[in-house]
């Protein structure tokens, strides 16, 4: 390993879990974001709890991490948990929290930042681009044993991209208007220079030696420059999958993992080759697909030329990947997951519907606040099936 | 040569355009405090009023024209009805519920604020039930002016909402107390007792009810309208009329009414209709005109009669709420720095707590004008100095907005 770059890979147990969750701060009357990180952090910081509660880059955002975890019931339990204590803090400063990919209506110029060194930095060197990065997003974490094991699972997992944005989108709304997008957040990520994917490196030294080129010429101070779609989080030993946005509920986002965690397995023990960068010849354009259409996107196996939606490739993956998900005892949440792509699609959906229902989008907030406390959703009745037929 | 197409002099203005002159005034006088003197808008206001004010008593003294009190004092009791149904609206009683705590504090500050204030206006020799209802009034913050900065300043945070939480149940039981005391007042001078608790008790109930039924009637045309901006607010203006109008012809308390109205509606929402109903132009150009209004009518004539419990209640006052807020700010949830800022942004008073004394003078006016005495200097200081020590504390809790926020 190179300790010149700093690149050292921490050596993880193998598909372990974390998760982290960027979560929104809503004022209770009007549904518009609201300042509140530093009190809430200040609050709930008395109490003791697992994983992590954290500033982000305004007042009125903050982040979630869970500890690291095998499977998908400590996952779940843990999200739970660090919901239920944010919640209850958050009734005491009368602020609501949620999930979502972005705010729907609020204005970028509002945005306050928050004091630390490196959100200032960031909103210096960025301008408008950080406060218009209100945006929240869910990261997943899966440990790697070494850098190289890292780099050529990111690369196979690449072409699962395109199922994780359309599964998690949440951000139909931006800015006050309906994008069209199921998820717009990746929009507001691809503005940034260094966003997108990976270079094509599978082997741990030549990434080191990327990355000492790019530290050279100034270009990057450290990995948390790139806004990669995926990228390897040496210090972690994981690679970390960025392109979910946040869900409505941290069962979704618990969902999400384990789907993610149990296809990792799959790559791990049925590689896929990894002979060409040709693998990425459709990438933009399935990513795009999802993006906009969410689970009706259309997306194009690189190899085969055959297109279909994205919700039979969900169905298809499942069912390659369901066995290896039984071995990390992630089965309920396949199903889970299952069940939503037949019944209900992804929370964009139940975004749109719930704004039709009552023409407001702070409504829809706080509508979106109340799925987050974990009551009863008013659920879509209507089968997935027949809107995609 | 027939001249009588011509006016008559002296020229017989409508009495209303005195209004509107001074709300000319107090556009250009709010602008210039903020462009170059960079203090609340609102001290722009109270400067063009005290102008014009000046300027009515020199006519008067030339014997030119008569400034028209009644309408103006009218103006500026509607004027206050819009900011207090506003203030209501941003309370949440809910919050009191989910955070008990803040119901301790707020009703330690209140109480401390009464007992010291009490005291102290003893020590001055001003009898006992004058003290009292100075000591009631002074528990109260102004919901005008904390309404007025946090919207200018477009403050967000635990410093501002809870500065306008612990205003509205400051206010509240100021109103309530100087009517126990008024009650208790009319016991003393016409010696039965049976009546100490009706006279309250009506004014209570009665207010409350009527802030209900206004509250219904507000959310149930207000959920018709839609989305409609100016449909809103007429909603809102005509609601405020009619709970005002009544209150008044009812001899209820149109303050209390009012900012129960507000919370009403905020509480009876489970449709959320709040959430896209917006009134912040009306209750702007409401907040412009009640204090250039205020400034215009206060009685400078009583301004020096006790300067000096005036400057006592001040200072009391201050380190009763500094005091209270701050201790019992870890226990409500926050720090002691935000604490200590939340004390701070209870400081102003303003010609809301004259009205109150107002009404005081019309069930008794002798009381009215002891109570007046000492308020008067007390509100003039505290509606400029604590306007500005709420500016302070929302920017010191980096609650305003961080630039241009004087431009908004």
């Amino acid at each position: 390993m190179n300790a010149d770059t700093g690149l050292v890979f921490n050596r993880s147990a193998l598909l372990t879990l974390g998760v982290e969750l960027e979560l929104q701060l809503i004022d209770r009357r009007t549904g518009d974001l609201t300042r509140g990180a530093s009190d809430l952090i200040a609050l709930v910081s008395k109490k003791s709890h697992p994983g992590e509660i954290k500033p982000e880059i305004t007042e009125s955002m903050l982040e979630i991490c869970t500890s690291v975890h095998r499977s998908f019931g400590p996952v779940v339990a843990e999200l739970q948990q660090l919901r239920d204590i944010l919640v209850a803090g958050a009734d005491r400063l009368d602020i609501e929290v949620a999930g979502g990919g972005a705010h729907p209506f609020q204005r970028w110029y509002d945005r306050q930042i928050y004091d630390r060194p490196r959100f200032r930095h960031v909103a210096g060197l960025y301008g408008y681009l950080a406060k218009q990065f209100t945006v929240f997003g869910q990261h997943v974490h899966v440990g790697c044993e070494n850098g190289t094991q890292a780099l050529r699972l990111l690369h196979q997992l690449s072409s699962y991209i395109p199922q994780f944005i359309a599964l998690a989108a949440a951000s139909p709304y931006f800015q006050g208007v309906d994008t069209s997008y199921d998820c717009s957040r990746l929009n507001s990520v691809y503005a940034f220079p260094l966003s997108g994917r990976a270079p094509f490196l599978t082997d741990w030294p030549a990434f080191e030696r990327f990355f000492a080129k790019l530290k050279a010429l100034g270009v990057v101070e450290s990995m948390k420059d790139f806004y990669w779609d995926i990228r390897p989080k040496p210090e972690f030993g994981t690679i970390e999958v960025r392109v979910c946005d946040t869900p409505l509920t941290v069962e979704r986002a618990a969902v999400l993992a384990a789907y993610i965690q149990s296809i990792c397995r799959m790559l791990l023990e049925h590689p896929e080759p990894l002979d060409s960068e040709d693998i990425y010849l459709t990438y933009n354009y399935n990513r795009f697909q999802a993006c906009r259409f969410g689970l009706e996107g259309q997306v194009i196996d690189g190899k085969t030329g055959a297109s279909r939606a994205l919700h039979e490739e969900v169905i298809a993956t499942l069912d390659a990947c369901r066995p290896f998900a039984r071995e990390l005892e992630s089965g309920d949440a396949l199903d889970e997951l299952e069940r939503w792509v037949r019944t209900n699609g992804n929370d964009a959906r139940w975004q749109r519907e719930t704004f039709q229902r009552r023409h407001s989008m702070a409504e829809l907030l706080l509508e979106s606040a109340d799925r987050w406390r974990g009551s009863p959703a008013q659920a879509s009745t209507e089968p997935y099936a027949t809107l995609a037929g | 040569m027939d001249l009588s197409f011509l006016p008559e002099w002296p020229l017989a203005w409508p009495t209303a355009m005195a209004v509107a002159v001074l709300a000319l005034l107090a556009a250009a006088a709010g602008e210039f405090a903020v462009r170059w003197l960079r203090v609340p808008r609102l001290l722009g206001y109270l400067a063009a009023g005290t102008l014009f004010g000046a300027g009515g008593y020199l006519l008067q003294w030339l014997k030119i024209e008569q400034l028209p009190i009644r309408t103006l004092q009218f103006s500026m009791s509607f004027a206050a009805a819009v900011i207090l149904f506003d203030v209501g609206l941003r309370v949440s009683f809910g919050w009191v519920r989910r955070n008990p705590a803040l119901l301790g504090s707020s009703v330690l500050e209140s109480a401390l604020t009464f007992a010291f204030v009490y005291m102290v206006m003893q020590a001055f020799d001003i009898a006992p039930l004058a003290a009292a209802l100075i000591a009631a009034i002074s528990m109260s913050t102004s919901p005008a002016v904390v309404l007025s900065v946090t919207r200018e300043l477009r403050s967000q945070g635990q410093v501002t909402e809870r500065t306008l939480l612990l205003t509205a149940l400051n206010s509240i039981y100021a109103v309530v107390l100087s009517t126990l005391l008024l009650a208790w007042a009319r016991v003393q001078t016409r010696g039965v007792l049976d009546d100490f608790l009706l006279h309250p008790a009506y004014l209570i109930v009665g207010s409350l009810a009527l802030a209900a039924l206004g509250a219904r009637v507000f959310l149930l045309v207000v959920g018709f309208v839609g989305r409609d901006r100016a449909a809103q607010v007429m909603v809102m203006l005509a609601v405020v009329w009619i709970v005002f109008a009544s209150a008044t012809a009812l001899k209820l308390s149109p303050l209390l009414a009012l900012l129960a109205c507000g919370a009403f509606v905020r509480t009876f929402d489970e449709q959320r209709l709040l959430a896209r109903t917006d009134i912040g132009l009306a209750s702007g150009v409401a907040l412009a005109l009640f204090f250039a209004l205020s400034a215009a009518i206060v009685d400078g004539t009583v301004l020096f009669d006790a300067w000096l419990p005036a400057l006592a209640l001040v200072i009391v006052r201050a380190i009763c709420k500094i005091a209270a807020v701050s201790a019992t700010a870890p226990l409500a949830g926050i720090t002691l720095r935000k604490g200590f800022l939340t004390a701070l942004g209870l400081m102003p008073m303003s010609a809301l707590a004259l009205m109150l004394t107002h009404e005081v003078s019309l069930l008794n006016p002798q009381l009215g004008a002891q109570t007046l005495a000492v308020l008067v200097l007390s509100v003039v200081i505290l509606q400029i100095v604590g306007a500005l020590t709420l500016m302070v504390a929302l920017k010191a809790s980096d609650e305003a907005r961080a630039d241009g926020a004087h431009r908004a």
